[in-house]
């Protein structure tokens, strides 16, 4: 069922890019896949208000370039890679901010410190706030240090469950690959819940 | 106690494959051994479910934030541009519209300064005529229906005074 449905909307989603597109076919596809994408996003960037705004652009995005969707993967794996690279650029874009602030000239006295402070701390997300517990904490700790792939990873596999293989088609890169960021995120999180028990 | 210490626990990638399944052959003999790996594997675990956990719940939402979201999404994603090719036929349309309608249409013509006179003069006369009938009317005694009755009433008030005064 779910499979046939994710086809239709594969050689829909095809077809349109020369025939253009209903409003209530995209209309269909965004209540499809919006869950999702807004979860994975959340998961990446901590921020409520970002994802939203993220998922919003993604299906913007999806729509945009629809012409390069050549079917070889589903619909719902290419919304999810265009949210990866968004999240991404967002991280890019948030880091390069951070920098541009730190040096850039101080006004009225403000010193760098207090400019870098205005930084939106990820801590305040709802997902943060249900982090109490000391195993969320553990694992927070440890997805604070992974790079971009490694979370992505992580959360493609632990949080949506998607198999290797769906991660690999997603994230473009080898099923290697995906194993080796998946293995440091999980490193990673060994060490902190073992921190974590050590101070139990 | 040498033989815990020397022991060879799990490699990175069988703490991958066991985090999100069963593990492979070598994986599950080594846990049924180890009672720190299964310690630390029931950790592991534990703490991936309150991630995944908080990840769902935070990302659950009302219905009418999806609809807002979606609604959103696709008058972006479709909105933005059927209006404004509307728009813009619509407006070539008028345009063009507008200069048939300069091209085609004739300059007016002013009517002659005589013929507004004239046209004046008799609406002025049209006007007294109507209020001079008015006035007629308004002076007559008997109202113009009653006009046989009245002079049937004059014919016989003469008779009467011709009787009277022969």
């Amino acid at each position: 069922m779910e499979s046939t449905l994710a086809q239709r909307q594969t050689l829909r989603f095809r077809a349109d890019a020369a025939t253009g597109i209903a409003r209530e076919e995209f209309e269909e596809i965004v209540r499809h896949h919006q869950r999702r994408v807004f979860r994975i996003l959340l998961s990446l960037v901590w921020n409520t208000d970002t994802a939203e705004t993220l998922t919003q652009e993604c299906f913007l995005r999806a729509y945009r370039g629809r012409a390069d969707f050549r079917g070889e993967a589903s619909v719902g794996t290419w919304l999810v890679r265009i949210a990866i690279n968004l999240a991404a650029d967002h991280g890019r874009n948030r880091r390069s901010a951070f920098w541009r602030r730190l040096f850039a000239r101080p006004r009225d006295g403000e010193d760098a410190v207090a400019q870098a402070d205005r930084i939106p701390d990820p801590g305040v997300s709802p997902l943060r706030q249900l982090m109490a517990r000391e195993k969320l904490e553990a694992v927070w700790a440890a997805a604070k240090g992974l790079s971009v792939n490694q979370r992505t990873a992580f959360v493609l596999r632990f949080v949506e469950e998607m198999s290797l293989e769906e991660i690999s088609q997603t994230m473009e890169v080898k099923t290697g690959t995906v194993k080796s960021h998946l293995a440091r995120a999980l490193a990673a999180v060994r060490r902190q819940v073992k921190e974590k028990g050590r101070h139990e | 106690m040498n033989e815990e210490v020397n022991r060879v626990h799990l490699s990175d990638e069988q703490w991958l494959d066991l985090a999100g399944a069963a593990g492979d052959a070598a994986s599950r003999q080594h846990l049924a051994e180890c009672a720190a790996c299964v310690g630390e594997l029931a950790g592991l675990r534990g703490a991936i479910e309150q991630y995944q956990l908080a990840a769902r719940k935070s990302a659950d939402q009302p219905e009418s934030f999806w609809l807002r979201q979606r609604t959103s999404a696709v008058s972006r994603a479709l909105g933005r541009r059927a209006v404004p090719r509307l728009a813009w036929m619509t407006a070539a349309a008028v345009v063009t519209l507008a200069a048939l309608s300069l091209v085609r249409q004739e300059p007016p013509t002013k009517p002659a300064p005589t013929a507004t006179a004239q046209t004046q003069q008799a609406q002025a006369e049209s006007d007294s005529a109507l209020l001079a009938d008015v006035q007629r009317q308004v002076q007559r005694e008997v109202p113009e229906a009653l006009q046989p009755a009245a002079l049937l009433v004059e014919e016989m008030n003469q008779h009467a005074d011709e009787r009277r005064n022969p």
